[in-house]
């Protein structure tokens, strides 16, 4: 489905770092993230979109605690129920309580997303410092890799390798971390190139800073907004693409319930038309996550990047 | 123009020879053995003595028994000499004939999907771009969010019920009615709701892009001074500020070509659309080799030039773009 992502090219990539490396923005970091946070607040859609995640990764944690049932517990003679006050979403094809395993698929939709957008964050990080510091022939090959990375589409590629190492979580988690972290790279790269001839950078070396000093004091605080934002829009497409590879079969594995192979079930046309309990409330709670993370990903592009046109 | 083309060129073909190497050896590092899927069927009508000669002769025919970068430049050189990318495990058929022979089905998928898009999504952008912060914008930028939330899946299985179960309008799945002699009508019906799920996907971005592009473009001084000569301001917009807007939409659809074949790769499950997603999800399941990555290849391929033609055409497009 459509990539959360469109509009943060390296545009966006050049006028976060221009900004971030304004004469203001160095000594007094601290109004500036404060200037952020009231952009931020000023985004009504964000705020929604944070207090959506913020209910739902409740909702998420207290499973244990507020789902009516063990999601795993079979009653085969209470098969495919409709909704009623002791199933609110009625029960599934082996007599499983829908809304039990909806709550409990969120902790697990929701852990792959964000695992799946740290390693892939974690990876692009370490690519574009090294591709941007190190620069010359190892820069190139970065950019080779990228490109190849990126030459089959993310989904293809991730549903071949998980579909032949077969599903589970980390293998999910891995893969999807593994073909995401091209953007992040990208961006990276471009902070680390366009701060690299600053001024202060430049002094700062001369001072005797050493390469990974200079990294770490200045880089990689400057890389940090564009990366935040990257960051946000990898989890939202990580969920998707989660969602659909559980959905082919491919992905997290039965009886571990997510919210894509929840969905899977309807694949039959006798759920599909009869038992709409099963498969619409997955695909709702997939949708409003999604549409959660994109708000707050907007949020955070808006609050760090004001020169943007939004 | 030309140097630039070769480059551009060469730079796809080093990295088409790098993903070709890197899913080659995804896929023979991967747990599971082809030999073992092919054998599952057969193991009853074996005796037990013959499982394991029967075992290393496939194993032998597949090419498993060699080293991996000795299969791979084995399977360069059948490329280069006679454009075989090796015959399916599964049919023994050429893995890239499989995927060539889908070919036509999912690229009609993919181009009416692509052109509901962009039927869709540059007005509403336009709309949505002069009509800022109105509710017009809201509504429209809402649907924009929508799209790319909503999983492609999730999207055709409601399209299903409500077309295909509930008003009993549309096919829910194929290419044609089985049975029946194959017409342009009947395709068409078969088309309608998969091209819808693929090309509401790329609507979204294309709106969001027009949106932008248009609110910058109105922003330039070229259309003041275009006010300012006397012109009526929806000549303003339609002769100065739309081409500059959406020219660079081209380099937009050019990058769309990868979201449309990962979308097709689920739709075409979905709606049981016979293309090449389908036949590569069902060699991904068997573990056949040759025509997963001769189905990888041809992707990539279409991503490259994608890229390479929306250069192109943007260069041709626009004369302040020199090419070099």
């Amino acid at each position: 489905m459509g990539s959360p992502t469109q509009e943060s090219g390296s545009i966006d990539v050049a006028s976060t770092v221009s900004q971030a490396v304004s004469p203001r923005a160095g000594p007094r970091h601290d109004s500036a993230r404060r200037q952020a946070i009231r952009r931020f607040v000023r985004h009504k859609a964000a705020l929604v979109g944070l207090c959506v995640l913020v209910l739902i990764s409740v909702l998420a944690i207290a499973a244990p605690v507020i789902a009516p049932h063990d999601p795993n517990f079979t009653r085969v003679d209470l098969r495919n129920m409709a909704p009623s006050p002791t199933n609110l979403l009625g029960t599934d094809g082996i007599g499983r309580d829908v809304l039990s395993r909806l709550l409990y698929a969120s902790q697990v939709s929701l852990a792959v997303g964000i695992s799946a957008a740290f390693v892939a964050t974690a990876i692009g990080l370490i690519v574009g410092l090294i591709a941007g510091t190190v620069g010359g022939l190892v820069d190139m090959l970065a950019m080779r890799l990228t490109d190849v990375v990126l030459s089959v589409p993310s989904l293809i590629a991730i549903a071949i390798v998980a579909g032949l190492v077969g599903g589970g979580f980390w293998i999910v988690v891995l893969v999807l971390g593994l073909f995401g972290w091209t953007e992040a790279a990208r961006v990276v790269r471009a902070a680390v190139l366009s701060l690299r001839e600053q001024d202060f950078v430049i002094a700062a070396r001369g001072l005797g800073g050493n390469d990974l000093w200079v990294i770490r004091k200045h880089l990689l605080f400057h890389a940090l907004p564009p990366l935040t934002v990257t960051a946000t829009f990898t989890v939202a497409r990580a969920l998707l693409t989660e969602a659909g590879l559980s959905f082919l079969g491919i992905g997290v594995q039965p009886p571990q319930a997510t919210w894509g192979n929840m969905l899977s079930d309807a694949q039959g046309l006798n759920v599909l038309t009869s038992l709409p309990w099963l498969w619409i409330p997955p695909g709702v709670a997939i949708f409003i996550t999604v549409v959660a993370v994109n708000l707050v990903g907007d949020g955070l592009r808006d609050a760090l990047d004001p020169h943007d046109l939004h | 123009m030309a140097r630039f083309l070769v480059r551009r060129l060469v730079i796809s073909l080093v990295t088409l020879v790098g993903i070709s190497i890197l899913l080659f050896l995804l896929m023979r590092l991967a747990p599971g053995d082809p030999v073992d899927m092919q054998l599952q069927g057969q193991i009853p009508r074996m005796s037990a003595a013959d499982i394991p000669r029967v075992r290393a002769e496939l194993t032998h025919e597949f090419g498993l028994d060699q080293p991996i970068a000795i299969q791979y430049l084995f399977w360069v050189r059948e490329l280069v000499l006679h454009g075989s990318m090796g015959y399916s495990f599964v049919s023994s058929q050429p893995a890239l004939g499989l995927i060539l022979g889908r070919f036509g089905a999912t690229l009609e998928l993919m181009s009416i999907s692509l052109v509901l898009s962009l039927v869709v999504g540059v007005p509403l952008g336009i709309v949505a771009a002069l009509r800022r912060n109105r509710l017009t914008d809201y509504v429209v930028s809402a649907f924009g969010i929508s799209t790319a939330a909503v999983p492609s899946f999730f999207l055709g299985l409601i399209l299903i019920y409500v077309f295909s179960i509930k008003l009993r309008v549309l096919p829910s799945g194929d290419m044609f009615t089985p049975g029946q002699p194959q017409n342009v009508v009947d395709n068409v019906r078969h088309l309608t709701l998969p091209a819808v799920v693929l090309g509401v996907g790329s609507a979204g971005p294309i709106l969001r892009y027009v949106r932008t592009s248009i609110l910058e473009t109105l922003g330039r001084e070229y259309l003041v001074t275009a006010r300012a000569k006397g012109l009526a301001p929806w000549m303003v917009i339609v002769r100065h500020a739309f081409p500059n807007a959406l020219l660079p939409l081209i380099t937009v659809v050019g990058l769309q070509v990868g979201q449309l074949l990962a979308g097709a790769f689920i739709t075409e499950q979905v709606f049981n659309w016979p293309g090449m997603g389908r036949m590569a999800y069902n060699a991904i399941l068997a573990h056949d080799y040759p025509v997963i990555q001769a189905f990888a290849v041809v992707t990539a391929v279409m991503v490259l030039l994608g890229n390479v033609l929306s250069d192109l055409a943007y260069g041709f497009a626009d004369p302040r773009i020199r090419i070099d």
